[in-house]
């Protein structure tokens, strides 16, 4: 009578499991297993492999030098090999007619078709622990390398008895001929042939090119599995068929290929480009000032005074322009005049004539009197120097329209302490010249002329981006002026 | 009067005054002015700056009556040839700090 609590031994254990290793279905449930016991990395080192046949190999595996204490990356390469390659091969049984017929495709199969798995032998085990000692591996890779040999197996069946004494598992019981035994650890390939299948490897250069030839095609059935999930694959990865599809790269998410130009993204702008953009720059904003809105045309009708038909007349309507509709209505409401002189007659003018040093008038004027901004049309015969008379003196004009009387700038409190600030150097606030230190009428006026300025002179004393950089607390003021005044 | 010559360095947010200075400018009260540079070529820019002559504006008239200017070139040894020629430093792209306040 059988007690049902009865110790199994290794042998009847052994048995068992070679059992339920012929079952492919039992093998791979096993292997799901052990391969989440090594996600975990909960192993415990002092199990026995029941595979080994040398006990003192599975013990060897734990001190192994290559492994023992060490952190480099060749010992970390290593133990990846052996847990990606072969620690597969442990379930691959020698001799088997089933596992065989399966042996090729269930490795690969398993390696590519899961890619969820795949990175667990890619990343391999922390340092120190072997999932299997490099012997049952090296016969394991035997087994692979001539599975025909299973004629010879009983031949080799025999020498198995043999190593048994070695081993502190007795191992009495014969191994069936379709069942190898399990027993691959040994302390060296060479010393035990242990089936026909099992051809001895021994451990150096010649199982390298094996080696790689695995990994080569374990490796590159990893990124194609991760290809099909990805389905923006590269083009240059794409096999023939693909090229016949240019724009049809699909651009749904992640990676795209940087060949791919299909929605014109533009990297960068060669220097060339850029530099060509500058030169152009004043054509195509002339180009573009032809074109006004109605609403401003008809306020620069109304303050605009002198010959329509001279062509400085429609530059002058576009340099107005930039002040916006609502800051020229203002101008407008407190009758300021713009009135255009013929060439050369700037100093004639009765205003100007009657002024000290009238004679030397260069560009334009303004008369706080009247209101009234002259502007000579020799002015436009070429590219101003420094500055654009045309807007700053509009800019006086539109300072004088806000101050009623007098000007704004000389009430305003946030022109006076910048005006301050420049006088006195504080850090952050400089005069672009000494004609802008005059008084802070001239302080705004050449602070307006150069944020609206846009590549219209030589060589500008100050342009918008040094009134940005040299003089921040102006600039935000007249951007606000400009947002108050065109609402 | 000495001031300290900094790089304009570009940034985000415009220009900014670099953290090191390249070298110094000197005036001393007869209008000599003196370059110390250990940068060749920003020593020769300078040089060249402030030996050229300026084409700078004049403010003429007045508020109550009416407000002009005029052009005028200025030669090195004007009075205010050296505040000029400091305001365009940034031509250069360099700025210039009194001593005093670097």
């Amino acid at each position: 009578m059988l007690d049902p609590l009865f110790t199994m031994n290794s042998q009847n254990q052994r048995l068992i499991e070679n059992t339920q290793r012929s079952s492919d279905a039992v093998r791979t449930q096993a292997m799901k297993e052990t391969k989440e016991k090594r996600r975990s990395h909960v192993r415990d080192l002092t199990d026995l492999d029941p595979d080994l046949d040398d006990l003192s190999g599975d013990l060897l595996g734990d001190m192994d030098p290559d492994s023992f204490g060490g952190g480099g990356s060749a010992s970390r390469f290593r133990q990846m090999w052996e847990d990606d390659v072969e620690g597969e091969e442990t379930f691959q049984q020698p001799g088997d007619t089933i596992f065989d017929e399966g042996q090729g495709t269930c490795a690969i199969a398993v390696s590519s078709g899961s890619p969820d798995e795949s990175p667990e032998y890619m990343d391999g085990e922390p340092d120190g622990q072997e999932s299997y000692p490099e012997e049952d591996v090296h016969s394991e890779i035997a087994e692979e390398a001539e599975p025909t040999k299973e004629a010879s197996e009983p031949e080799q069946d025999a020498q198995v008895p043999e190593e048994e004494p070695e081993e502190n598992i007795a191992e009495a019981e014969p191994a069936p001929a379709d069942v190898p035994s399990a027993r691959d650890g040994s302390s060296g390939a060479e010393e035990k042939p242990k089936s026909s299948e099992r051809v001895i490897i021994p451990t150096g250069a010649e199982e390298k090119p094996e080696r790689t030839v695995r990994t080569e095609t374990v490796r590159v059935e990893v990124p194609s599995a991760r290809d099909t999930v990805q389905v923006n694959a590269p083009a240059e990865k794409a096999p023939p068929d693909d090229v016949d599809k240019p724009a049809a790269a699909p651009q749904i998410w992640g990676i795209s290929s940087l060949l791919d130009m299909s929605e014109g993204f533009i990297l960068h702008e060669s220097s060339s480009e850029v530099v060509e953009k500058k030169k152009t720059a004043r054509k195509k904003s002339a180009a573009s000032e032809k074109v006004l809105s109605a609403d401003i045309g008809e306020v620069l009708d109304a303050i605009m005074e002198g010959d329509k038909e001279s062509p400085a007349w429609d530059k002058v309507r576009h340099l107005l322009s930039r002040f916006g509709k609502g800051v020229l209505r203002t101008c407008a409401a407190n009758k300021i005049k713009v009135c255009l002189l013929p060439g050369g007659t700037l100093g004639s003018y009765p205003a100007i004539r009657n002024a000290e040093n009238g004679d030397k008038a260069a560009g334009g004027a303004y008369i706080p009197e009247t209101h009234t901004l002259v502007v000579d049309e020799s002015l436009f015969d070429d590219a101003p120097l420094g500055f654009h008379p045309v807007l700053y003196y509009f800019a006086m004009a539109w300072d004088h329209a806000l101050g009623d009387e007098d000007f704004a700038s000389m009430k305003s409190p946030a022109v006076k302490a910048s005006f301050e600030a420049c006088r006195t150097g504080m850090d952050g606030h400089r005069f672009p010249d000494l004609m802008s230190a005059v008084s802070p009428v001239h302080y705004f006026a050449q602070a307006v002329e150069a944020y609206l300025s846009e590549n219209d002179c030589d060589e500008p004393l100050w342009s918008r981006e040094d009134l940005y950089d040299f003089d921040r607390s102006m600039y935000s003021y007249i951007e606000y002026m400009f947002k108050q005044g065109n609402k | 009067m000495r001031w300290d010559i900094y790089p304009l360095v570009k940034t985000k947010d415009g220009r900014r005054r670099g953290e090191f200075p390249l070298g110094t400018l000197s005036r001393s009260n007869d209008g000599e002015i003196k370059v110390d540079c250990p940068d060749a070529q920003t020593a020769t820019k300078l040089r060249l700056h402030f030996s050229s002559p300026l084409s700078v504006r004049r403010s003429l008239g007045s508020q109550a009556s009416v407000v002009f200017h005029s052009w005028e070139t200025i030669n090195p040894d004007a009075e205010d040839f050296f505040e000029e020629a400091l305001s365009r430093l940034h031509w250069l792209n360099l700025a210039a700090v009194p001593y005093s306040l670097s």
